[in-house]
């Protein structure tokens, strides 16, 4: 095994010297004066530089993978709590009133959010069917506005928000009747800056 | 002027009458003020297109045009169309003839080959009076070319003018929203329903589009940058100019008559206000102090608008002077009736403002009276939505997702004659065109 590895970085510098990029003219070289004539100096340099690289390529690598690991953990430690951060916020008909029920859902985003100061929210309002178009994309915009400036009064700076309204262009069921209408009329939420790295005491075990 | 004809018609009024009584439907309003369809029966006088004449080079040009100007003179519900049974091209007019059969108005044509097209006369001959009450000479480039249609739909706008001093509606089109495939993209098609074109391709919503006072722009609102802004397509060019991407809203344009000025709804410290851009910058037109006011609509004069606040709870259509005036209710037309009121559009023509209202929890077409008062229901089948005036400021084009499989409907508000210009699911926000071809001076009214 350790014999191949030789075998295999003896070869490659001669692959590797037509591939090098020519140092320009009156820089300096890596390994300059001492090697200039001497062939078989020049391919050792390169194979301890090109090991070198490897090495560190390598490192790079394991770095990256355990850098990876950490963020799948911590994404798998705070999946819940990104659940509860992205919970979708329901509405009565015609209404940007804050239920009790969407009440309890945003003040525990407010807790997450205090907690991660880095995190930033899209919030999109939407709305049901049965109203008409274009005022339905002014009532799903205050629905967002009535969840930021919830959200502000919950100790949250609104400028870690973006609001958006798609007003009934993007049900969440499609179909008439209330129970199509009544999970439309809602606000959606969506990370767009910023981790997870904290769980607040609220929602902790 | 028609007196007499409608004298001689007494007998046909008053079984009218009969029917109209029985077309009188009753729709109970869900706050207990009765809103009625009340269309009044209409004299329509007979109208025969004779045949046209073509001259060698132009006879199938003349059959074309002539099936043109007969449908969009149908189409202008304002005639009864009559057969020209046994009428041969190039026959000398025998108004008196016609008359017998019931034609009030005769119209003769011929077609002769010219540089790049056709000419086509017209003359419109007063069979009661036994008079020409108009003539003229229209220039049609070839029938292939692209303002073959539009120059045919002029001429028989004039025609309409000469018969009833009116403007007629025939030389427009309409754009609208169609939802496709996870997209909703504008499309324009001709008022009599031919020449379907696509003008958005986002793969996005596009909502909203508005007609340029000339006819070769719209603004129209598109989320194919993530959020919805306000573009301006000119449809020339096909080129796109970004008018507004301001945080929040930026949705519900509308042209001032002079092209100038685009008033618009947009996100204002967390509330939907009105705003206008034009010559002096952009300009906040409402205070709705978190209350939503958008979907502007211009009176003629410009000074005014027409458009929805929801200020004192449900939607509701106000009437604003520009520039800093204090709004007035005119959706209240009954007393205590305040159903949900949504997308006006002012006639072109002045007097109304047409939108749609929930009546008996289903969205219909209203008018009132620019003034307030004089509220009329004008459809009470199925779900009626987003009205908007042809040219001629008598007929309206809306949408429908449920009335014969849904589409979109032409209404003759006098009449209440319903025609569909397009049929199918998923058609919204109709916006009818300014006329966009003018008959040339030649085309002068006759005595």
């Amino acid at each position: 095994m350790k014999l191949r590895h030789v075998v295999v970085l003896a070869l490659l510098p001669l692959v590797m010297v037509g591939c090098r990029k020519r140092p320009a003219p009156g820089t300096p070289g890596p390994q300059d004066s001492t090697l200039t004539t001497d062939g078989g100096g020049q391919a050792r340099a390169d194979s301890i530089q090109l090991a070198e690289q490897q090495r560190q390529e390598r490192e790079r690598l394991a770095e990256q993978g355990r850098l990876d690991r950490e963020r799948r953990d911590r994404e798998a430690a705070t999946a819940p709590v990104r659940e509860v951060l992205t919970e979708i916020v329901f509405f009565d008909y015609d209404s940007d009133a804050i239920t009790p029920e969407a009440e309890q859902r945003l003040q525990l985003k407010a807790a997450i959010l205090r907690a991660n100061p880095g995190l930033r929210l899209r919030i999109e309002g939407h709305a049901d069917q049965r109203g008409s178009t274009e005022y339905n994309l002014a009532l799903g915009q205050r629905r967002a506005e009535a969840v930021r400036a919830y959200l502000a009064d919950y100790g949250v700076d609104p400028g870690r928000f973006v609001t958006i309204s798609y007003g009934k262009e993007r049900p969440l069921l499609e179909g008439e009747g209330e129970d199509a209408w009544s999970r439309n009329r809602r606000a959606e939420f969506a990370v767009v800056g910023g981790e997870i790295v904290n769980v607040p005491q609220e929602l902790r075990p | 002027m028609r007196d007499l004809a409608f004298l001689g018609r007494g007998t046909l009024l008053a079984v009218l009458g009969v029917l109209g009584a029985v077309l009188h439907l009753p729709a109970q309003d869900t706050i207990g003020v009765r809103l009625r369809l009340t269309y009044e029966p209409q004299y329509e006088p007979g109208f025969v297109v004779l045949p046209f004449s073509g001259a060698a080079g132009a006879e199938g040009a003349a059959t074309a045009v002539r099936a043109i100007v007969r449908r969009d003179l149908e189409y202008s519900d304002r005639f009864e169309l009559k057969d020209a049974a046994g009428a041969n091209p190039g026959d000398p007019v025998n108004a008196a003839l016609w008359r017998e059969r019931g034609a009030d108005w005769v119209l003769e044509g011929s077609i002769s080959p010219r540089a790049g097209g056709y000419a086509l006369r017209l003359t419109l001959h007063d069979a009661v009076y036994g008079q020409v009450k108009g003539s003229g000479s229209f220039d049609l480039p070839g029938q292939t070319a692209r303002g073959f249609r539009m120059a045919v739909h002029a001429a028989s706008d004039a025609v309409v003018r000469w018969a009833t001093g009116e403007p007629g509606m025939a030389a427009s089109r309409i754009a609208f929203v169609l939802q496709g495939r996870g997209a909703k993209d504008i499309y324009v098609v001709d008022s009599d329903g031919e020449n379907l074109t696509r003008v958005t391709t986002d793969g996005s919503i596009a909502l909203s589009p508005a007609w340029s006072p000339d006819g070769a722009r719209l603004a129209y609102t598109s989320f194919r940058s993530g959020a919805p802004f306000l573009y301006e397509r000119d449809l020339g060019t096909g080129a796109d100019r970004l008018l507004s991407d301001r945080a929040g809203l930026n949705i519900t344009p509308a042209y001032s008559p002079d092209g100038r000025t685009v008033a618009f709804a947009t996100t204002v410290a967390g509330g939907t206000e009105l705003a206008t851009l034009g010559p002096g910058g952009l300009r906040q037109q409402t205070q709705g102090r978190r209350s939503a006011s958008l979907s502007p609509s211009f009176a003629p004069d410009g000074r005014r608008i027409a458009f929805v606040s929801d200020r004192l709870g449900e939607p509701q259509i106000y009437v604003m002077e520009l520039g800093g005036g204090e709004p007035r209710l005119v959706s209240d037309f009954a007393y205590g009736r305040r159903g949900y009121s949504t997308s006006p559009d002012w006639s072109p023509t002045g007097g109304r403002i047409a939108y749609h209202s929930r009546v008996n929890g289903v969205h219909q077409v209203v008018m009132v009276d620019a003034g307030g008062g004089g509220g009329k229901l004008l459809t009470d089948r199925g779900r009626n939505e987003d009205p908007s005036w042809a040219p001629d400021g008598r007929h309206l084009v809306f949408a429908s997702p449920d009335r014969d499989g849904g589409g979109l409907f032409v209404l003759d508000t006098v009449s209440g004659t319903v025609r569909a210009l397009q049929r199918g699911r998923g058609y919204g926000l109709p916006d009818w065109s300014p006329p966009l071809a003018r008959a040339p001076a030649s085309a002068a009214a006759g005595r």
